[in-house]
């Protein structure tokens, strides 16, 4: 990866050995705040292990928390042994600043071994070792479908129930294969639980399908025409990619919502999430003030990484929505292709019945049936061109919000940090100030005040440094994601294609002998 | 724009297509082969060797080969105007003598002016596109202006090569003159009077039409003709709508894949991941398969809306001659009454008696030449048919069986490299 990047300079100038600070402090928050269900990606390795085996056999809340900053070790350990300089190994202990040793990558990997013969959580270890494996090749055990849309209730009131159906070999969950029923708004409140704890953190969290107030009215209403259908199915079919890319995140798959959502046969309803609520107005009002605040902050990118990876998504950005521009119009010509094929087909047929040569009229009635198969073939493609192709686009380009998102966040994260230390240096003038004043009392209370900020500009340094870690590896893993995605589905797409114009050439070939007879 | 017909076409369309040849003698082969009776005749020959599209108007090399002592040379050429093909086509419908033959269709007036459009509309948005776009597209829309250009000359070729094939209308004073005179036949479009005047003359035409059709054939063949004719007409013309909507779609569809050749060859070159080669190819694909798709719209517009236009145009003509003959059949009937009467009042017996003769040979001279010429408008009708239905199923065998190629190739290549 690329060196490691240079935090932005600090006004009191103090040596830059932020590394060996960071760890040990965020093993401790770390702990702290998972049980608020907040982690951050820890980095501690063998000090964990030591942890781990004194704890093996009390029950402590902290054992949750391992649970998740374990995976995120072992994760890590795996892949990125090779990459940034070697982890460092903090020491426990409560002050802010603990001396470090350095561990190179054979001690990370050694943990493992020893973690297996824990007594203690078992089915954590293995699940994490799965987990590994997953991040690692592409074998992944849990497979989502989202199935048997079916209307509950009657009215404005009503709404869709789809069925989760999970099939995984996970030990992690209670069975190998289960499902639940699910409406969207629970799709809604996931994801927005997921957001809440993990995109401030650098986490790209895939984004939840698009609410759609005309389509789902006409549902409820209950028009039980094609395009209400087709709504249903399109949401179906985008709820079910949701669900599939949101398992694949390796830490997204250790969240206990997550799981929750996919196992618990009740779930209680998300109710904030409905667009003119008052949380969803808050919602909307936040965004705003995030819009305005990105545009005033000016940061000082000291890693050529993160400008260089926020122009490629800027770029590839603005070629997604081209390209899906164009594929939109192709799915709309290609269903208009469809209709007038079959009024051709009609009109062929009408124009066989009056003709008043008999061979001449059977091979125009032949011609009236290959086109009537063709404006099938013809829609059926238009079914690939959309559920394939076109939504893969949007799809992405959702995804590429999330990620700018997560960029932006890290810029907010810096400005917290640079905040912190504009408030730092204005408390050291005051303990300056009030030394030359003599005046005893205020001088503590400046210094008290100095420590205090001295922490906060610590602990702001390193929810950037760790940020910008997470950012790292989390868009390593999306584009890695999105070119295995992208060659998986634009091949299935050639293969649609492919059977379309075998069809054809069994029609043509069909009709040519009836052609031929004319005479 | 100045495009030609001839040897300059043929090679204009050879630097433009991959496989210009084929492409071009099917289609001449397409036309020319709504009539196919039209042999091969020494005696006269007929084409349109060259033609130029000016501003608003086409001029037309008309180019004649003939043994017969009509002509002063054996070979020569003039240049023509569409409004002269309609001038010609009008004198042989006005001719009475000619009442008991099909006229053969008169061409369709030349119209660029959709493909201009869309030429100047590209050259106003050329800021807004890429370089490749541009050219993409700017060769895209030369090759429909010339495809249209094409048609328009084969349309006006068939009309003369049609006349030339019938025993009575290729002896034609008037047509002679057209192949030969060499200066500017002066037929100015029809002013406004005369427009007028035409459009009289088609609304009589039609209202004595259902008059006129109202009388029952004592002939079962004429009567049998007029139903067909009537029902066929109607169903023809529907048909040709429909088959024109199906290929726009078809050609709508071809230019979406231009223009995500286009996207994804941007997101190739501009990828930092591996999968820029991917795209690569895959825009490859879609340019390459674009092209087919593109040819069988043009395919299916030559084999099946040219060919149902065509009849459409044929079937009308074959609906006037039956008119024609009802209405000698009418004035016949008037005539025998008009002798009953005056035999009757015995004044003015043979006056209208020898108006009872004439309107008598008149009528069955019409009904003779009208049974043959309706026999043959089936016979050609018939082979027409058989010949493009059986061009069209071949040609669009050929262009799934090439798609499928490309595809399979591609998803070799890229199955391989991932």
């Amino acid at each position: 990866m690329a060196a490691e990047r240079e935090p932005p300079p600090l006004g009191d100038g103090r040596p830059t050995d932020f590394e060996e600070q960071e760890d040990g402090e965020d093993l401790f928050t770390s702990t702290v705040s998972t049980l608020e269900s907040s982690p951050s990606s820890p980095e501690p390795t063998s000090l964990l292990t030591e942890d781990v085996s004194t704890n093996s056999n009390g029950p402590k809340p902290a054992e949750v928390v391992l649970d998740d900053d374990r995976e995120d070790l072992f994760a890590e350990a795996t892949e990125e042994v090779s990459l940034d300089s070697p982890e460092r190994e903090p020491i426990l202990s409560s002050e802010p600043s603990p001396a470090v040793t350095p561990v190179t990558p054979t001690t990370l990997i050694a943990p493992r071994i020893e973690s297996k013969s824990m007594s203690a959580p078992v089915i954590f270890d293995r699940s994490r070792e799965e987990i590994e494996e997953e991040a690692n090749g592409d074998v992944f055990d849990i497979e989502i479908g989202v199935s048997d849309p079916e209307k509950v209730g009657d009215g404005m009131n009503a709404y869709m129930a789809y069925r989760v159906t999970t099939k995984t070999s996970l030990s992690m969950f209670s069975k190998s294969e289960f499902s639940v029923k699910r409406r969207f708004s629970d799709f809604l409140g996931l994801h927005s639980k997921l957001a809440s704890k993990y995109l401030h953190v650098g986490y790209i969290v895939p984004p939840a399908p698009e609410k759609s107030i005309v389509g789902m009215t006409k549902v409820k209403v209950g028009k039980e025409d094609s395009s209400s259908t087709e709504f249903v199915e399109k949401r179906r079919a985008a709820l079910e990619r949701y669900l599939q890319r949101t398992v694949k995140h390796p830490t997204l798959l250790q969240d206990p919502d997550l799981r929750q959502f996919l196992e618990s046969s009740e779930l209680p309803r998300a109710v904030n999430t409905q667009a003119l609520s008052g949380a969803g107005i808050l919602r909307m009002v936040n965004k705003a003030a995030d819009a305005v605040n990105k545009m005033t902050i000016k940061m000082n990118e000291s890693d050529a990484w993160f400008e260089e990876k926020q122009q490629q998504f800027e770029n590839l950005d603005q070629q997604l929505r081209k390209l899906h521009a164009s594929v939109e119009a192709l799915v709309c010509h290609r269903k208009e292709l469809s209709a007038n094929t079959a009024a051709f087909a009609k009109s062929a047929a009408m124009l066989g019945n009056s003709e008043d040569h008999t061979a001449l009229s059977r091979a125009l009635s032949q011609l009236a049936e290959v086109e009537e198969k063709i404006d099938q073939l013809h829609q059926e493609q238009a079914f690939a061109d959309f559920y394939m192709f076109s939504e893969l686009l949007s799809d992405y380009i959702r995804l590429i919000a999330a990620v700018k998102g997560v960029f932006d966040h890290r810029m907010k994260c810096w400005q917290k940090w640079e905040d912190a230390q504009i408030t730092l240096l204005k408390k050291r003038e005051t303990e300056a100030k009030m030394m030359l004043a003599n005046k005893p009392d205020k001088i503590q209370q400046a210094k008290n005040e100095i420590r205090e900020w001295e922490a906060k500009v610590q602990q702001g340094e390193r929810d950037f440094e760790q940020i910008s870690k997470t950012i790292r590896k989390e868009v390593g893993r999306f584009e890695k994601e999105r070119v295995k995605d992208f060659k998986t589905v634009i091949i299935k797409y050639l293969e649609s294609l492919v059977q379309t114009q075998q069809q054809l050439i069994k029609y043509w070939e069909a009709f040519l002998p009836e052609a031929k007879a004319i005479a | 724009v100045r495009a030609c017909a001839g040897p300059q076409l043929r090679a204009a369309m050879m630097e433009g297509l991959d496989d210009g040849p084929d492409f071009l003698s099917e289609e001449d082969r397409g036309l020319k082969a709504i009539n196919v009776d039209l042999q091969s005749d020494a005696a006269l020959q007929v084409d349109i060797s060259d033609a130029l599209s000016e501003r608003d108007k086409v001029k037309f090399t008309v180019h004649t080969k003939s043994s017969l002592p009509n002509f002063k040379q054996n070979e020569f050429s003039v240049v023509r105007q569409h409004e002269e093909f309609i001038w010609l086509h009008d004198s042989f419908v006005e001719n009475e003598d000619y009442a008991g033959y099909i006229i053969p269709p008169a061409p369709p007036r030349p119209d660029f002016d959709a493909s201009r459009e869309k030429l100047q509309k590209l050259g106003e948005g050329e800021g807004s596109m890429t370089k490749e776009e541009f050219t993409k597209m700017k060769q895209e829309l030369e090759a429909e202006y010339l495809a249209i250009f094409k048609k328009t000359v084969a349309m006006h070729e068939v009309f003369l090569c049609r006349v030339a094939a019938h025993p009575i209308l290729r002896k034609d004073l008037n047509f002679h003159v057209f192949l030969e005179y060499n200066q500017d036949l002066s037929v100015r479009g029809k002013n406004k009077k005369e427009k007028l005047e035409d459009f009289f003359k088609n609304m009589v035409k039609s209202a004595d039409g259902v008059i006129v059709s109202g009388v029952k054939d004592v002939d079962d063949f004429f009567e049998h003709e007029r139903t067909f004719l009537l029902e066929y007409h109607n169903r023809v013309k529907d048909a040709s709508a429909k088959s024109d909507r199906m290929t726009r779609s078809h050609k709508s569809a071809a230019d979406d894949y231009n223009r995500i050749g286009s996207s994804l060859y941007a997101l190739g070159t501009q990828d930092s991941t591996d999968i820029c080669k991917f795209f690569l190819k895959v825009s490859e694909l879609f340019d390459k398969t674009r092209k087919i798709e593109a040819r069988v719209s043009a395919d299916e517009d030559l084999k099946l809306s040219d060919l149902l236009k065509y009849y459409l145009r044929e079937s009308q003509a074959a609906k006037d001659l039956l008119y024609r003959r009802s209405r000698s059949l009418v004035d016949y009937e008037n005539a025998n009454k008009a002798l009953d009467k005056a035999r009757a009042k015995n004044k003015d017996v043979l006056q209208a008696e020898t108006s009872q003769q004439l309107c008598c040979q008149k009528f069955e001279k019409i009904s003779e030449s009208a049974k043959q010429e309706l026999i043959d408008f089936k016979t050609r009708r018939v082979a027409a048919f058989r010949k493009n239905l059986v061009e069209l199923a071949e040609l669009e065998l050929k262009h799934a069986k090439g798609n499928l190629q490309l595809l399979q190739n591609c998803l070799a290549v890229l199955n391989g490299d991932t």
